[in-house]
């Protein structure tokens, strides 16, 4: 039979290579490659957030200011200049927060799998 | 991402530069509650097509 569908968007690598964890062995493994990419995953987390937190700041500004005016003008200007700098300093930050997001998905995935396993666990004790 | 040096483009790169982000997943611990779903609420199909500066 020819499927007329569209081709399904590709998962994540880590869907198919991590699955229910139905031994204390599987979750310590898990655990494991969980914590091997955290501490990457913290130092990338922190540096998007505090960019992150700077264009917002400017971006309140700029919301609270009439177009046109002379502070408005010198907030937009502003926000060009940081964004200059982020590209001077870090031209791979982009990529650096397509891993953090990468990252941040893969290991909530782990984590709610050794979380699911450590529930049916406490359930089955009942 | 937007490029810089052209006013008009501000609103792109405050658009791009404020994107939401999720707080801080916690390490695992022994065992611990299932974490609320924290998934980014936005697909991110550039990152293909991203070509570098």
């Amino acid at each position: 039979v020819n499927s007329t569908e569209l081709p399904a968007p590709t998962k994540p690598d880590y869907i198919s290579k991590y699955t229910a964890v139905i031994s204390m062995d599987q979750r310590q493994h898990y655990k494991d490659d969980f914590n091997g990419e955290y501490d990457e995953y913290r130092i990338l987390h922190a540096r998007v957030e505090s960019v992150t937190r700077r264009f917002t700041k400017l971006d309140a500004q700029c919301r609270r200011l009439a177009p046109g005016t002379k502070e408005y003008q010198e907030v937009h200007e502003q926000v060009l200049q940081e964004y200059k700098k982020i590209k001077q300093h870090s031209p791979n930050y982009y990529e650096e927060k397509q891993r953090c997001e990468y990252l941040h998905n893969k290991l909530a995935h782990i984590k709610r799998l050794i979380a699911d396993f450590d529930q049916r666990r406490a359930q089955s004790w009942l | 991402p937007p490029e810089a040096g052209d006013a008009s483009c501000v609103d792109e790169i405050l658009k791009e530069m404020t994107q939401v982000w999720p707080p801080p997943l916690t390490a695992i611990h022994t065992p611990c509650k299932t974490e609320p779903p924290s998934k980014f609420p936005f697909s991110n199909a550039k990152d293909a097509q991203h070509q570098s500066v």
